[in-house]
Order: C-alpha cells, then structure tokens, then sequence
C-alpha cells in the first residue's frame, strides 16, 4: 500500500480528509476489502495506543490532540518491521495479548515480535506517545493483521477469505505495559469477545486452533443457529435503546449467516429440571 | 452531577426505540437545573444527544468496524409523527444486492441478499414505551455508569465535537465513549466499550446531515432487493389479553444495577405458543429474556451466541427453552438466563 494511502487512511480517521478525497477512498473502501481491512487494523492499533497512554498517565486530555495519524503511521512503521505478513496468505501468530485488539480476545500471549519500539519514529510526539508503548503498538498492529483474515467479504458473496491459523503460540512474557499477568489479563477478557471470534472462525469451516479460557465450567456450549440468534436479536432490538439499537442492527446487517453445521445437533444440557418437550 | 447522570441515563434509556414520541422523550428529562456556563457539562450534552436521536431526520454514513471488519453503511432516518421510519444498508455498488435493514412503524424488514428472502417482524405497539418502568436511579456510588467528558475533537465528519465516556462500573455492562457534534448533538462517533475501556465496535459516521424533508423514495429498499419473498422471522404481536399458559416467569436474581421492567407476550418464529418476552434494563443497556415452550421436533439446547454487539445465551428450565439477549457482555446474559423461573 502506498504511502499516500496510508496518510489519507490516518486523516479519515483524523477528521482531516477533505470532503472529495473522503468520498473517493470510501469508493475504494468499498471495493477494496484488503483496505477495509486495513483501516480497520488501523483504528484498533490508535485506540490501544490511546487506550494505554491515558492510563498510563492518567490524563484524559489527549483525546482531543491524540495525532491519531501521526501514531498510525508509527505503528505501521513498527509493524513494517514484523516478519509476519497475512496479507501475503501466511500463517500468523498473533503477536500480542489481547488487550491490543477487541475482537481478538483469544489470541495467545506469544513470543514473536514483542515490543519492537519503532526503529524511528517521524515526530517527536509519536516518540513521547509510543516511548512506553511500542509493545502495545506493535501487538496491535500484528494482532489486527490477523483479524484481518477472518472471514468476511462483500455481502451475498462466499467467504473468500484465506485460510486462517489463528495458533495459540505458548505463553511468553506479556508485552504490554498495561498488563500485569498473563492470567489476569485473560481472565479480565469478557468471553463474548471471544464467543464472537469463534463463531467468525467456525464461518470458515477451517480448522483453527487457539488457547482461551471460553467458559468458567463445564462442557464448550454449543451455538445458537444463526437465523434463531438473528430473531431473537431482531425481537430484543424492540425495547433496545437508540445508541444500542443502531449497534444491534448492524451487527445484523454485517454479519454474513454463517453456515450450519451438517444436521446442527442441539446439545441438549445436563440440565437436572430439562424435560424433553411435548409430543 | 449525580442527580444529572441520572437525567442522562433515563433520558437515554427512555429514549426507546423511535416510536417513543419526541414529546414524551422531552418529558421524561426533568426541567432540573441547568449546569452553569460553557462548555456543556457531558451529562447535558447526552441529554441533548437522547434527545436528537428521536426528534431529528437525517441520513449519512458510517463505516462499522467490529472483530477486525469495516462494514460501510448507509442510513437514512425519517421522523414521523408516530415513531420514525428508518433504512439501514450496506453500501454496495449500484446494482448489487447488498443487506438491508427497513424499519417502518412496528414492522422490521431484513433484506438477504444470500437466500433472497426479506425476513420480517412485528412488534406490539407499545413496545417501544417503556415509560414508567423503567427504574430511576438513586445517588451514590452504585450507579452502574460514570460520566467522563473527554475533551473535545475533531469528528470524522469534520465538524468539532465533544467527547464523553460513559464508563461501566463493572463487568456485567458495555460502556460507550461519544463523539457528540457541538451543534447537532448527534453523535458521530460511537465506540462501545468493554469494562476495561477495550473497544468491541466502533460506528465511525464519515457524513450525516440533518434532513428537514425525507421522501418516501429514499426509505425504499434498492432495486437490487425488491421482489424478494417475504418470510416470518422476529417475532409477532399477539391479540389483547392472548397470555401463554404459564405467564409469570421472572428472574429470581439479577446482575447488580439490573431490573425486570416489562413482561411481554409474542409469537415468535416456529413457536408453538405464545413466548414470554422479559425485559430487563440498567436504564442504559437492554436484556431481553424470552421464554418459549419448545415447540415439536425441536430439541432443547444450552448454548451461546454473539451478533455484533449482542450476546445471546440460551438454557433450559422446566421444559421451557429460555434465552436472554441483549447489548452487554456474555456474561450477564448467562447470568440472567440461568436465573429465570417460574411463578
């Protein structure tokens, strides 16, 4: 991707993109899926960046003169040093814990790339912004690259997307600054994130492996079906409020009906009071 | 500030569903005092942000990003007298089919392009109105939100506006932090946030206008999707005083800040009997528990499932399939669901 695209990503992001050039990049984000993708990677690695910065120093001012674009293009530069390239169809591991990337709540903590501090940085503030921060920085980056590949598409067409390894990489030194423990941080993941991710994966029908503590207990749950899920959601999104509604109905919208599995066998829980049902 | 979160969080949970009159939203905002002098403290301006939800006509764009994926949407939204009707699309190239999302008065129209079906469902008229039940919240400390004003920022749609959080308290709730135009009031920026402050979802709007006229032409699936078959999904509404056999379920305990405010009856799809629909709000975030006989043939599960913002978990008891969904975190769905008896 070209460096020019780079920046008009980062100043869409920014508010900056004059109206013409903003309408232009929405058509090639539309075509585009990779792009799609990378704009996606983008805001995940700014808002973990931002994220950990405020806490870091406890300040909320920055949101308004974060240079969002000026981090982005720190990051790519860090991330541009990362062997790891999903985009080329290769096998990732994701980089970094998942406090780096919502949605990727279920990546393993692993050793690869860990906290390489951008090499060079263009302007100073990115450097006082990502000093602390390059781990996040990079996890980020790395871990949305492997976002990337879960399975979506232009709606009404098959998943395209290539196969996905999301591989739970041993457990190595957390890189982020915020965390304090492994374990902790994964047991602070909220498990819908990673009952989200699951059902993105099981899209694909490609076996996948990853570490995650799903369920506190018992047996895995098995999924609700797809079109089930999608009316009990269309039902709820009645006595949802205007914010949350707009959230629930483009999930909707977004999501592609995954597929089925072959007969979909509800499993039927070790439920003492379960009775079967009427005749 | 307490009693102005409270405004702000009843304000925007009374703000349910569009076909609460713009009237009865600007009531239910008590005439407390003003904050003084400028800027706006961010309890206002979420009172004023609930309030243009429901009293504004508009359309824009948003780019949808969530689980490493950016969708572009298209939304033109119409305010009527009674409620509003509102088109929701992916953005696709002219004369491709792409999903569409109608909602006009109580009827909800999904369009699919994959199976070529507009799968659609009704809701009970008052449904939306859930004046009067919904808890008010109380001083102190144990409010399930936190109220932050961030600054302000440039928003994607150019214009300056301000950013606030409204940080949950704990695990059981998804927080939001808003960009809120200075002059609209809308919002243009809305990321949904997990307890830690982690990002879930993000809707990103790259252009809204605020529209005085909106014609019926622009609320009109595209062309690419018209003739579709229609289908039953979602749920219907049953006939006055049409109650399931067994009506009283509740759930015996609730996660901290929750409370039952509604209990509904419904058909909903492949039922065999009327469904019990609970409704269960921290006044922000909306669960609903839906409680339905299982109808024949059709095995009864424990399972979970996630679409978008949405989390679902479903269990069984005493025959009955329950299931709880709503905008909040696996957890507190499980936690509901598993709780539910009857009377």
């Amino acid at each position: 991707m070209s460096e020019r695209l780079h920046e008009q990503l980062s100043a869409l992001l920014d508010g900056e993109l004059p109206a013409g050039e903003a309408e232009l990049l929405l058509v090639r984000l539309q075509r585009d899926p990779a792009l799609r993708a990378t704009l996606a990677r983008y805001t995940v690695a700014g808002d973990a960046i931002r994220i950990a910065s405020l806490q870091a120093a406890a300040q909320v001012e920055p949101v308004a003169s974060a240079g969002f674009a000026a981090r982005i293009s720190a990051a790519i530069e860090a991330e541009e040093q990362q062997q790891a390239s999903v985009l080329a169809g290769m096998n990732v591991l994701p980089a970094g814990p998942a406090l780096a990337a919502p949605g990727l709540s279920t990546s393993g903590l692993s050793t690869s790339g860990m906290a390489a501090t951008p090499r060079r940085t263009r302007r100073s503030a990115v450097r006082r912004w990502l000093q602390p921060l390059g781990g996040v920085a990079v996890a980020a980056g790395v871990a949305g690259l492997a976002l990337m590949v879960l399975p979506h598409g232009p709606v009404g067409s098959p998943v395209g997307s290539q196969p996905v390894q999301v591989a739970a990489a041993p457990v190595a030194t957390p890189a982020v600054v915020v965390a304090t423990e492994p374990k902790a941080l994964l047991a602070a993941i909220p498990s819908g994130v990673s009952t989200g991710l699951m059902t993105g994966l099981e899209r694909t029908g490609e076996p996948v492996s990853y570490t995650t503590p799903l369920s506190p207990s018992g047996p895995a749950p098995t999924f609700i079906p797809a079109a089930e899920l999608a009316s009990y959601v269309v039902a709820h999104s009645e006595v949802s409020g205007p914010l949350a509604r707009r959230n629930v109905l483009t999930g909707l919208a977004a999501e592609p009906v995954p597929a089925l599995a072959p007969g979909n066998p509800a499993v039927v829980a070790p439920v003492a009071d379960a009775e079967p049902s009427k005749p | 500030m307490p009693r102005a979160v409270h405004r702000f969080l009843l304000a925007l949970g009374l703000a349910l569903v569009g076909t609460l009159p713009a009237a009865v939203a600007a009531a239910a905002a008590p005439t407390a005092e003003a904050p003084a002098g400028p800027p706006l403290a961010p309890e206002e301006l979420l009172e004023r942000m609930s309030n243009a939800l429901v009293t504004r006509s508009y359309d824009g764009e948003f780019l949808r990003m969530a689980d490493g994926r950016v969708d572009r949407f298209r939304v033109v939204h119409r305010r009527e007298a009674q409620g509003f009707t509102e088109r929701v699309y992916v953005v696709a190239e002219a004369g491709v089919p792409a999903r569409e999302i109608i909602r006009r008065g109580n009827e909800l129209q999904r369009y699919l392009p994959e199976t070529r079906e507009v799968v659609v469902g009704r809701a009970n008229a008052t449904e939306g109105a859930l004046l009067g039940y919904l808890p008010l919240f109380h001083d102190g400390h144990d409010q399930p939100y936190e109220l932050v004003a961030e600054g302000r920022a440039t928003s994607t749609t150019g214009r300056p506006a301000r950013v606030i959080q409204v940080r949950a308290r704990d695990e059981y709730r998804l927080g939001y932090r808003l960009w809120v135009d200075e002059k609209t009031a809308m919002p243009t920026r809305t990321d949904l946030l997990d307890s830690e402050g982690r990002i879930v979802e993000q809707l990103v709007f790259t252009e809204l206008r605020l529209r005085s006229r909106i014609g019926d032409e622009e609320l009109q699936p595209s062309p690419a999707v018209r003739g579709y078959a229609k289908v039953a999904g979602g749920a219907e509404p049953l006939p006055p005083g049409v109650e399931p056999l067994r009506s009283g379920w509740h759930v015996a305990h609730l996660p901290p800040g929750f409370r039952l405010v509604r209990r509904l009856f419904k058909w909903l799809p492949g039922g065999t009997e009327p469904a019990t629909h609970l409704v269960v709000t921290d006044g922000v975030a909306t669960v609903s528990v839906f409680v339905e006989t299982p109808a024949l043939g059709r095995v009864p599960r424990v399972g979970s499932g996630r679409i978008g913002a949405a989390a679902a978990y479903t269990t069984v008891v005493e025959g009955h399939q329950v299931t709880a969904v709503g905008e909040v975190p696996a957890r507190t769905v499980e936690a509901i669901a598993r709780q539910v008896v009857p009377q």
